[in-house]
């Protein structure tokens, strides 16, 4: 496997999503993990009409994110009003949360799409490839911290 | 793994107290300064600090799934029914922890006035 360019600036831009876990929301480090995964594929695979396929299918990947992005701004909006309110009820927080899970769940169905069509479009060689870097941008994941 | 990681990193999501976890300290700073009795503040702190546990076990378990995921084999691929059912118990547990963790809250609200819930509540923020 080749390394130098893609590898460093790879793994400098793991380093730094690490570094801005506190300061970024899993969506923004999502949103640039996917972006450095996309130019990786774009070296991995060699033929250019699947290239373009598979780099398509990661560009959608950072759309849904971004969809999902707007949704949790939105429920985190009101749940913040709800929750300082001193008359809201737990029926209405309840109820903002299931809204928000429901709106969740259809996003997470349509990125597990989005990557099956993606797993089908690489070759075994292509997928190998791409492992570590998977791996190396899923770490940068791993440091951040949410409330259940 | 990536699907599933995919997946966790969308339904792992919280419930939208984010912003108010990340100033249990002001809370709890608050409360010892604003609440006069001390059996209300005494139960109150150990709210909070019920609601920190909560959290920081929820993070934990979050880590360990991950982790998990991460000694897949086809990172692009569905992932196995075995993998699927830890995901499903995750998110399971992930929502009885918002509505628990909602209780919590809400629970400690009841044990304020309004005056001073306003005056534990940490300042708002966006995102």
């Amino acid at each position: 496997m080749q390394f130098l360019p893609y590898h460093l600036a790879l793994i400098a831009g793991v380093l730094l999503a690490g570094c801005q876990t506190r300061l970024k929301s899993p969506e923004v480090i999502a949103d640039a993990a996917m972006t450095s995964l996309n130019s990786r594929a774009g070296k991995v695979v060699d033929e250019e009409e699947r290239r373009l396929v598979i780099m398509e299918d990661f560009k959608r990947i950072q759309g849904l994110f971004r969809e999902f992005r707007d949704i949790q701004i939105q429920h985190r909006e009101e749940m913040s009003r709800l929750l300082r309110d001193y008359d809201s009820t737990e029926e209405q927080i309840l109820s903002q949360i299931s809204l928000y899970n429901e709106l969740k769940e259809q996003k997470v169905r349509e990125g597990q799409d989005l990557l099956q069509s993606m797993n089908a479009t690489m070759k075994e060689d292509e997928r190998k490839a791409m492992e570590t870097e998977i791996r190396l941008v899923m770490k940068s994941l791993f440091g951040l911290t949410s409330a259940p | 793994m990536l699907i599933a990681l995919l997946t966790m990193l969308l339904m792992g999501q919280g419930s939208g107290t984010s912003t108010l976890l990340e100033d249990l300290g002001y809370m709890e700073k608050a409360i010892q300064q604003t609440v006069q009795d001390e059996a209300i503040r005494s139960e109150a702190l150990d709210l909070v600090r019920k609601i920190r546990d909560r959290s920081e076990q929820y993070n934990q378990q979050r880590a360990e799934t991950i982790t998990l995921f991460l000694e897949s084999e086809n990172p692009l691929a569905k992932p196995a029914d075995e993998v699927m059912e830890q995901l499903e118990a995750f998110e399971r547990e992930t929502r009885t922890g918002q509505v628990e963790m909602i209780r919590l809250f809400l629970k400690l609200r009841s044990l304020l006035t309004r005056e001073q819930w306003q005056a534990v509540i940490p300042p708002g923020k966006s995102g």
